[in-house]
């Protein structure tokens, strides 16, 4: 089991422990005529925790083969090579994410349209190490475009921005 | 130069955006679509008032009412939305006066306060109660089922549109009054449990007139009773609960509109003049005809008084009756 | 008026040129509602519909109402296909081969076929539908709270097939997925659960929310990881059209497919998603080369595309015969009607036979428009793969965003968005399917709650979900199921002990 996997097990399994005690002591789990609203979920996680010991052990068995990767295509650069962009692919992966983050924590504080121009910007200059100028005009296009479609073809209610209003 | 030059070119054009972007909010009431909140499912009988009134609104406003579905929780989640939106009259709730306000805060803890948080606007129609069975059945009236379950002593099973509903509780209060085991199935609406009545698969149904009627008119449904004082208009012929020996009756489901606590006043009353004004209009009176819904104004005040009376009502015959959620 | 009569007049209805001109506009409006993530079908008729009330008579507004339905049905398969994005729950199953033969530089074949596939049994189901109405609508009455449980836990098995090499991992994250749909205000008990004290938690996690999240930015954050790489998908662009060889595998899939939709589709709930769900295990059993499947194989595609065209083309009926919506989509559409004073229902067809049939013959007309509409598109979608990724990844990232905003119009739902992107990113790199996951998500409701329905119908007892003739047959398939998946499996195991067992 690689260390990520086994995390992951371990989620599981703690997991189902957390629910079935969850629906069994708060959630209720009813009588059989008429089933509570914990019911389901204690199954469930009865369920989680079966499977996760069974995955454990179905992982301990296994012998280590080197059938190739059937399911997934083996392609994958595993985040430690340094690329033609000069940025290891983790960190980008990071800004990529704090990029999102911080686009859904201000889209309600400053409005959609800014908050968008700085999602844009921020990912053309952080995630993509683009120049300056380059950022500028796909983020303003993209902004724009995306702007007269939501707001005007489609007529979808988005925030405006308070500090205005 | 140059970049300086073009970079604040575009800048500007997107700040120009920007600032025409944004609604000023110091316009007339109402100066922007005003949505509408159903909290139950597409299709069903309040979602069908809020949409024969969503055509006739346009009539006496400039701004239109904009329909949007929130099912869930029997009502409660779209409601809770509401009560937690900007009391700006922008956002309203139809449907207010049905079983998650007047009944379910008898028996639940509920996450907000029907009657603290809400003001009431506009009383608007109110859909009775009533009970069928498929027409194959072999009830043909309340008496029969009454019969049947204390002879056969086995439980009489019902659907009903929500748990805790008006629908459930006029049920199970039928069953109590009548000494007899009802169980109430609860689904997802009334369109969903009066579907599984015609599929055959419970004794009986609840639900309202609007829901029942084409397919009592199909002939897939025995109408048995009626849970009012008295009878009610679209259905002349169906007794009542009360007229077959069993003392049980609601209000029914009440569907008016309400808005979150801190709206303006100015804003209120004017909803509600403009509410007064589409029950007043022919052509919904028609629409209402066609949907078998009752048209039955009241305005804030006398609104807000009225929900008090029957939820007090309700509570009443929760009390009496020892009605419990298991 | 008999059928043939019917039809005739139907057409000459269709066929008007200002119907024909709503039908297009239904048409495209669907289309590029299927293609843009978070704006469903029934959202955007919501949408619509009070355009729809200057009109007249109902006849052109059901049309485009319908036009719009089935057109976001083409669009859903599109962005499947390109870039991993469900567009609803039907189109999740098309997302697990039709990605990959976009990866493998098979974008235009995966796109064409679906849309053959889609026009295909989208007409079939309409001749069918135009034959056979009333006597399934009253089929489709008869499953009650035993049947649709069954019916649904069928569905769910039918996900397991999608689970890939590890049957264990791939039940663990359904079980994630009823989990999820567990979260928010049972109907049933009207208590909340799961919320933890956040107000958002109480009314559920939305459908799109979770599948884009796991599929479409679990998928971008892979791929940025995989900085380089990325440019194998944009330059080994390929064939546009399916070839000769993809239509004569296709062929029987889609076949099946419309017919597995169509009996399915007709049963209210579920009926499009389990529709693709039985299809994709189904052609998954029956193939002589199963392990294609998962990587590409192009029946995974006509398949599910067929089934889940002919269940939307069948959830009309209970419409139109019974007057019962089976899904949101169509509630809105009785809506209109009802609006304008037409009940649908037993009395439709003589009441207004002309919106009767005139629906009826605008569906076939439809679904000529949308493969005209849709084929020549192909070319131009993908197209749409060339664009970089710098701008791409992010542009979809906005687009979804925005689409799960407009769900309820908080920024909670922008945040699980990204909670669910990082959870398929986790996957994805685990190389567990989460294929599962979404479809369990929207089986989950009806799962449990047709189970309690029944228990409190039977007075506890299980029994009532064999002692009924339709849920007993379900109930029988399923299990028929289980034991041929062991069967194969200790088969597969004494052959080969070394190779990993994966039951």
């Amino acid at each position: 089991m690689s260390r990520g996997e086994n995390i992951a097990n371990l989620v599981t399994i703690a997991l189902g422990v957390f629910v079935a005690y969850h629906s069994y002591h708060s959630l209720k789990l009813g009588i059989l005529i008429s089933p509570g609203a914990g019911f389901m979920p204690f199954l469930c996680g009865v369920a989680l925790m079966v499977l996760g010991i069974f995955w454990r052990i179905q992982a301990f068995l296994l012998k280590p083969s080197r059938h190739a990767d059937r399911f997934h295509d083996a392609q994958v650069v595993e985040g430690t090579a340094e690329t033609s962009a000069g940025l290891r692919p983790r960190v980008k992966l990071c800004l990529a994410f704090v990029t999102t983050l911080a686009y859904a924590f201000l889209f309600e504080r400053i409005g959609f349209l800014l908050s968008t121009l700085v999602f844009m910007l921020g990912w053309q200059m952080l995630v993509e190490r683009e120049r300056w100028l380059k950022s500028i005009i796909i983020t303003a296009l993209c902004a724009a475009a995306m702007y007269t479609l939501f707001r005007y073809l489609l007529r979808v209610e988005l925030p405006s921005n308070p500090l205005f209003s | 130069m140059k970049r300086i030059l073009v970079s604040s070119i575009i800048f500007t054009l997107v700040a120009v955006l920007m600032v025409g972007g944004t609604a000023s909010a110091q316009d007339k009431f109402p100066s922007k679509p005003i949505t509408v909140i159903v909290p139950f499912s597409a299709g069903g009988s309040t979602d069908l008032l809020a949409r024969a009134v969503e055509k006739i609104w346009p009539k006496s406003s400039p701004q239109p009412l904009v329909i949007v579905n929130k099912p869930g929780g029997g009502g409660v989640v779209g409601t809770e939305f509401v009560v937690r939106s900007k009391p700006d009259g922008y956002t309203l709730f139809l449907g207010y006066g049905s079983g998650h306000d007047v009944v379910m805060p008898h028996l639940q803890k509920m996450p907000y306060d029907p009657y603290k948080d809400l003001v009431a606007v506009s009383r608007l129609s109110i859909h009775s109660v009533v009970i069928c069975t498929g027409a194959k059945s072999e009830f043909n009236s309340i008496k029969d089922m009454i019969a049947w379950a204390k002879k056969e002593n086995k439980p009489v099973t019902s659907s009903v549109s929500t748990k805790a509903g008006a629908v459930d509780i006029s049920i199970t209060a039928l069953g109590k009054e009548a000494g007899i085991n009802i169980v109430t199935v609860p689904f997802a609406g009334g369109a969903d449990a009066v579907t599984t009545l015609a599929g055959g698969h419970v004794m009986i149904g609840g639900g309202h007139p609007s829901e029942v009627m084409p397919h009592i008119k199909a002939g897939r449904f025995k109408p048995l009773a009626v849970a009012l004082p008295e009878r009610d208009a679209s259905l002349p012929n169906v007794p009542t609960l009360k007229e077959q020996g069993v003392n049980v009756y609601t209000w029914g489901s009440i569907k008016g509109v309400a808005a979150p606590a801190a709206t303006p006043k100015e804003v209120v009353d004017y909803l509600d003049a403009t509410f007064k004004k589409v029950c007043g209009d022919d052509e919904f009176k028609k629409m209402m005809v066609d949907l078998d819904q009752p048209i039955m104004y009241q305005d804030s005040a006398a609104f807000a008084k009225f929900l008090q009376q029957a939820y007090g009502d309700y509570g009443k015959l929760i009390k009496d009756l020892n009605i419990s959620i298991q | 008026m008999n059928i043939f009569d019917g039809i005739i007049s139907g057409f000459f209805i269709a066929l008007t040129p200002g119907n024909l001109l709503f039908a297009f506009l239904g048409a495209l409006i669907g289309t590029a509602v299927g293609v843009l993530p978070g704006l469903g079908p029934a959202a955007t008729i919501a949408l619509l519909l009070p355009i729809t009330y200057s009109i007249p008579s109902p006849v052109p507004a059901v049309i485009m109402m319908a036009g719009i339905y089935y057109g976001a049905m083409y669009g859903g398969s599109t962005t499947s296909i390109l870039l991993n994005l469900p567009g609803e729950a039907a189109s999740v199953v098309t997302c697990i081969d039709g990605y990959k033969m976009a990866q493998k530089g098979r974008a235009g074949p995966a796109l064409g076929i679906a849309a053959i596939g889609s026009f295909i049994a989208g007409t079939v189901s309409v001749v069918g539908l135009t034959l056979f109405a009333p006597p399934i609508a009253e089929f489709a009455l008869s499953f009650g709270p035993p049947e649709k449980f069954s019916l649904a836990l069928l569905g769910l098995l039918m996900a397991v097939t999608l689970s890939g090499d590890s049957i264990t991992k791939g039940l663990v994250v359904m079980v994630l997925g009823l989990l999820l749909s567990a979260v928010g205000i049972d109907p049933i008990s009207g208590k909340s659960r799961f919320d933890f004290g956040v107000t958002e938690l109480q009314s559920g996690f939305d459908f799109v929310t979770i599948a884009v999240g796991v599929f479409g930015l679990g998928e971008i954050a892979y791929n940025l990881e995989r900085e380089g790489s990325v440019e194998i998908i944009t330059t080994k662009v390929g064939q546009v059209f399916p070839k000769m060889a993809d239509w004569a595998k296709s062929r029987l899939a889609i076949l099946r497919g419309t017919l597995i939709g169509f009996f399915i589709g007709i049963i209210p709930g579920g009926g499009a998603v389990i529709s693709s769900l039985v299809s994709y295990a189904v052609e998954k059993k029956i193939s002589r080369h199963p392990e294609e499947f998962g990587q590409g194989a192009i029946e995974g595609v006509a398949g599910p595309e067929s089934a889940n065209n002919a269940a939307s083309s069948a959830s009309f009926i209970p419409l139109l015969t019974l007057g019962i919506p089976g899904n949101a989509a169509i509630a809105m559409i009785f809506a209109c009607l009802l609006i304008k004073g037409v009940k649908p229902g037993p009395f439709l067809i003589v009441e207004h036979p002309d919106v009767f049939w005139g629906v009826i013959a605008s569906m076939y007309v439809g679904n000529i428009m949308l493969i005209i509409l849709n084929l020549p598109l192909v070319g131009v979608w993908v197209q749409l793969l060339r664009v970089p990724y710098g701008i791409l990844a992010p542009v979809v990232i906005l687009f979804t965003a925005i689409g799960s905003y407009s769900i309820a119009n908080q920024a909670f739902d922008l945040y699980a968005l990204i909670a669910f992107g990082v959870l398929g990113y986790v996957l994805r790199r685990l190389k567990i399917e989460a294929g599962p996951l979404p479809l369990a998500f929207i089986l989950g409701p009806m799962i449990e709650g047709s189970m309690r329905q029944s228990l409190l119908m039977s007075g506890g007892s299980f029994l009532i979900f064999v002692s009924r003739p339709i849920s007993f047959t379900i109930v029988g398939l399923f299990t028929l199921f289980v034991l041929g998946q062991v069967v194969f499996a200790v088969r597969r195991a004494r052959r080969s002990p070394k190779i990993e067992t994966a039951v």
